[in-house]
């Protein structure tokens, strides 16, 4: 290596930040190159002359300065990034809800009915609507007839009820 | 070490539930560190106040989402490295920095010294001590920006290669090449004051 290749390293070295045999190839350098021993020795005054170097104080009204800034900060219901923050997420929030909501509906809509529901039912064989009193014979008609408070006896045609006789047998309910 | 980090922690912890005397303990704590390194950025002691109260507002603001991957200290100097650089970026002419002189006074009427007495010098060696800090605080303000962030981290704050990589986010080997070029600038500048400059 040459000398300004140990440069660098001499930096380094001033540091302890070299590993064992680095630190062994620059000090046998450094014992046989005299300029690289004083550029050396004038790192390590520099270094040494910075690390001296004081402080500086902040003035007394600092702190007070600061803790009216921090106070005038918390006084703010939140900071911007937190109200823009909390917008979002209130609105992202609601309309997700919402969303969510609408999509249950609407799958509970499709999905609950059956399908034959859906669709027009066949209608079951109408029966065609037998006369309260078609099975009856007139003297059965006559008694319902006459205990029955809602019908009017004297309204009643022998006549057309006289048709409906023809069929005595018949079972109330079932279709001939 | 570990006490210091966990005491650090407990803090940070204390300032994410609203602790405001934890926050100002903080401060207290770094306040210096923070200002002194802010104020050799920008050669200002108003302009340097200003940012290091803005520095500990932005950590304020942002505590909650501090994660604790590096120490507080490396947190703190690159929120206000990136206000060093925001505000060179916004000056539109680099202006010449002023250094604290030997001849400034403090609040007290007192004689800026800004360091400890060095007793390894005899009389005429600590005037030359004192000379030789005098033109390296100037030597330091002439530096470009990167150089000089480097080197006031590293000699100064006492921050390692690898916590100035994170403030600076950059390369753990760019980090100790600007140091190496930092300091051999500062040598140069300072070869009438140093033994054996070549």
């Amino acid at each position: 290596m040459r000398c300004k290749e140990y440069e660098p390293l001499l930096s380094e070295l001033i540091d302890e930040a070299l590993p064992p045999r680095q630190v062994w190839e620059v000090e046998r350098h450094l014992a046989v190159c005299n300029r690289c021993a004083l550029v050396y020795n004038d790192l390590k005054r520099t270094v040494a002359t910075l690390h001296s170097l004081g402080s500086s104080t902040p003035s007394p009204e600092f702190t007070e300065e600061l803790a009216h800034q921090l106070q005038a900060l918390g006084n703010r219901k939140a900071p911007l990034r937190e109200l823009v923050g909390s917008y979002v997420r209130r609105v992202v929030l609601t309309r997700t809800v919402a969303a969510a909501v609408f999509v249950s509906l609407l799958g509970m809509a499709v999905f609950s009915t059956p399908r034959w529901l859906n669709q027009a039912a066949p209608l079951a064989p109408q029966r065609p609507p037998v006369p309260k009193y078609a099975a009856m014979d007139r003297s059965e008609f006559m008694a319902l007839a006459v205990n029955d408070p809602l019908q009017d006896v004297s309204a009643i045609s022998l006549e057309s009820h006289t048709s409906t006789t023809n069929h005595s047998n018949r079972v109330p309910g079932v279709q001939h | 070490m570990i006490g210091v980090a966990s005491a650090e922690a407990s803090l940070i912890l204390r300032c994410k539930e609203n602790d405001e005397a934890a926050f100002n303990e903080i401060v207290e704590r770094h306040k210096v560190k923070l200002y002194t390194y802010i104020l050799r950025m920008v050669g200002n002691s108003q302009d340097a106040e200003d940012l290091a109260q803005e520095a500990f507002v932005r950590a304020y603001l942002s505590i909650k989402s501090f994660e604790g991957r590096a120490s507080l200290t490396t947190w703190l100097f690159r929120i206000a490295t990136n206000l060093c650089i925001d505000r060179a970026r916004r000056s539109s002419t680099r202006q010449v920095i002023q250094t604290t002189s030997l001849d400034d006074v403090d609040e007290n009427g007192t004689p800026y010294t800004g360091d400890l007495p060095d007793g390894r010098y005899e009389p005429q060696d600590r005037v030359l001590q004192d000379e030789l800090k005098t033109e390296l605080e100037a030597a330091i303000s002439r530096l470009p920006e990167k150089l000089r962030m480097v080197i006031l981290l590293h000699d100064l704050e006492g921050l390692q290669y690898d916590e100035i990589a994170e403030v600076l986010h950059c390369p753990l080997g760019t980090v100790k090449s600007r140091i190496f070029s930092a300091r051999q600038a500062l040598r140069e500048q300072l070869s009438n004051y140093l033994y054996g400059s070549v």
